[in-house]
């Protein structure tokens, strides 16, 4: 309790992070804030290609395919983006965590906090595609904004604890064992995957019943936090995908809770080790 | 208080403390404290060490620290003596809380201005102003009385016109004397300096050793750690001599001193007084270095030689005529 009280005191300072980070980032490219539409954007563009048009995958609900992969990509980034800091948030900086006393979940709650900005800077893509096809209406069908919009500051809500979760019981176990660092990346690329990112619940279905599989496979899938989470985004621009939403991010908020109560735990745990090694 | 320093030394000159009024508001306490470090720089890498935690790997540790108790009233300038490798660094570390004890605690009335690593929050990419914003934000300061000081910062820095250039564009000269000009701006009651300090050329060393006289005299308490004999008594009135990790004095400085100066002779070390040849003949080395640079009209720009505030530092406030640079 008096941990939190201290962060709460600090929150000021938190800001001054924050805003930093964000100044240091465009600071000094030419392109400066663009940087942060262009990179989602072009990854976006490069997976609608390979599986939106030489795959030609896509269900009839996941359509258009370029606004499912952007309500996928662009938060799973988010996520992304925290596992690639939670290795040297508290190395990079060594000097600055070593020059001042603050409560070292700051440096936690800056990355978190940095990457949630950045993402909620990258939604404006979204919202020029979607009035792209409102004006535009695709073969597909009408595409128009469900009432699940208004459930959207849950869900940023849920994905944030859980990316808080994550970066607690990283940070500190890369500064002390090296290898976490590499499965870190390792598994961030096979996590896009494993993630409802470019294909949906819907299709898994799907793919569960061609192959007579049993479907308590999909409710084992869905603990992955990151399902709940993102089946919710996606449920905000594709009415046919609204099954279960509530009970999905249900569980994901639980395990996400699970995950930060672990991982707050491990931190403080941890943190004595990690300033020795610093 | 007084008998952990018994104990810890044995022969302790008599804490000054008692002498004083009897209630004196306390600015730093430490009780027992330890802390211990892995000798080998292999980390544990199983998986299992991390849940059985402290099982099979006591050889090796050492403790850097054990059994450290002292009382530091407000106002007092304390100066932390001991060879390499005997807790100094450590001890600072543990006291402006960038360290966590394994054993005892430490205690801080109100905050610290930690002279230690003093660029180290500074970004590279931003601009002085903004460095001086953010950075004197992370030490507390409110974003009004950054701006309320920015020109006495600015100006005892010396770095005018370069407000808005971005830091690494700066020699590293400016940047330490940036960032002594902000770290000493701070309203905290406890200085705490480290002997790595570098804070510029000789006339800003002349400056820097007038503002922490200032800084004393408007009852600062400070907290040091050097190797510089002459440093110490003229900041210092009390000394505490660190030796393998345990409190071997602590009292009057020169008291102290002449312990610490005993035990270095009966250990038959080569003893500072060739460190401190050998620093000063580096030194002028680095003058002379600088000179040629500055005759070849380089502009040096103030090397960051560290405030070894050795001799130097206690020559130059009686007048030592200023080299022609």
């Amino acid at each position: 309790m008096a941990r939190t009280r201290a962060i709460w005191v600090n929150r000021r300072i938190l800001r001054i992070l924050i805003v930093r980070d964000l100044k240091v980032r465009y600071s000094d490219s030419v392109l400066g804030f663009a940087w942060t539409l262009l990179d989602p954007l072009l990854l976006t563009l490069v997976y609608w290609f390979v599986f939106g048009v030489i795959v030609a995958r896509g269900e009839a609900n996941e359509q258009p395919y370029i606004l499912w992969l952007l309500t996928g990509i662009l938060p799973f980034q988010w996520t992304a983006h925290v596992l690639g800091d939670s290795g040297r948030l508290l190395g990079n900086d060594a000097k600055l965590v070593t020059s001042s006393s603050l409560p070292r979940e700051i440096w936690v709650l800056r990355s978190v906090s940095s990457r949630f900005i950045e993402f909620l800077f990258t939604l404006p893509i979204t919202v020029v595609f979607v009035l792209f096809f409102v004006i535009f209406p695709p073969s597909s069908g009408p595409v128009g904004v469900t009432w699940w919009l208004l459930i959207l500051p849950l869900a940023f809500a849920v994905q944030f604890l859980f990316n808080v979760g994550l970066a607690l019981t990283l940070s500190p176990l890369c500064m002390l064992y090296p290898d976490v660092h590499r499965i870190v990346r390792v598994f961030t690329t096979l996590y896009r995957y494993l993630s409802p990112v470019i294909y949906g619940l819907g299709a898994l279905t799907l793919v569960l019943e061609e192959n007579g599989w049993p479907e308590w496979l999909l409710w084992v899938y869905s603990l992955n936090p990151l399902v709940g989470i993102l089946n919710t985004y996606h449920a905000v621009l594709f009415p046919d995908n609204t099954s279960d939403v509530l009970a999905l991010l249900a569980i994901s908020a639980f395990l996400s809770v699970l995950g930060f109560v672990i991982g707050w735990r491990l931190f403080r745990r941890l943190e004595p080790r990690v300033l020795k090694e610093l | 208080m007084t008998a952990s320093i018994g104990d810890a030394s044995g022969r302790a000159a008599t804490p000054d403390t008692s002498t004083e009024t009897p209630a004196p508001p306390v600015a730093i306490e430490a009780h027992q404290l330890g802390i211990k470090f892995r000798r080998n720089r292999i980390r544990n890498r199983r998986l299992s060490d991390l849940i059985r935690q402290e099982k099979g790997r006591a050889k090796s540790e050492f403790w850097a620290l054990r059994n450290v108790s002292f009382q530091i009233t407000q106002g007092e300038s304390v100066g932390i003596i001991g060879a390499n490798g005997q807790g100094k660094s450590t001890l600072l570390k543990l006291v402006a809380g960038t360290l966590i004890p394994d054993e005892g605690w430490v205690r801080l009335v109100g905050g610290v201005a930690p002279l230690v690593n003093i660029s180290g929050g500074f970004k590279a990419d931003l601009t002085v102003r903004d460095n001086l914003h953010i950075v004197g934000g992370l030490h507390g300061m409110l974003r009004d009385e950054v701006e309320e000081r920015f020109d006495d910062i600015i100006g005892f820095a010396e770095v005018g016109d370069f407000v808005d250039t971005p830091f690494r564009h700066l020699s590293s000269g400016m940047k330490t004397r940036v960032a002594f000009s902000l770290i000493t701006s701070l309203d905290e009651p406890t200085v705490i300096i480290d002997e790595t300090l570098s804070v510029g050329d000789r006339s800003f060393k002349r400056k820097a050793y007038e503002r922490l006289d200032t800084m004393l005299a408007g009852g600062k308490t400070l907290f040091l750690v050097s190797h510089s004999e002459r440093q110490l008594q003229r900041l210092c009135t009390r000394g505490i001599y660190l030796r393998r990790g345990r409190v071997q004095a602590d009292g009057d400085i020169g008291e102290v001193l002449q312990q610490y100066n005993l035990d270095r002779e009966m250990e038959g070390h080569p003893g500072w007084k060739g460190e401190r040849k050998k620093a000063r003949r580096e030194r002028r080395q680095r003058r002379r270095e600088a000179e040629r640079l500055a005759a070849a009209g380089v502009a040096p720009a103030g090397s960051a030689d560290s405030l070894d505030f050795d001799d130097e530092g206690e020559d130059l406030p009686d007048g030592a005529a200023p080299r022609p640079a």
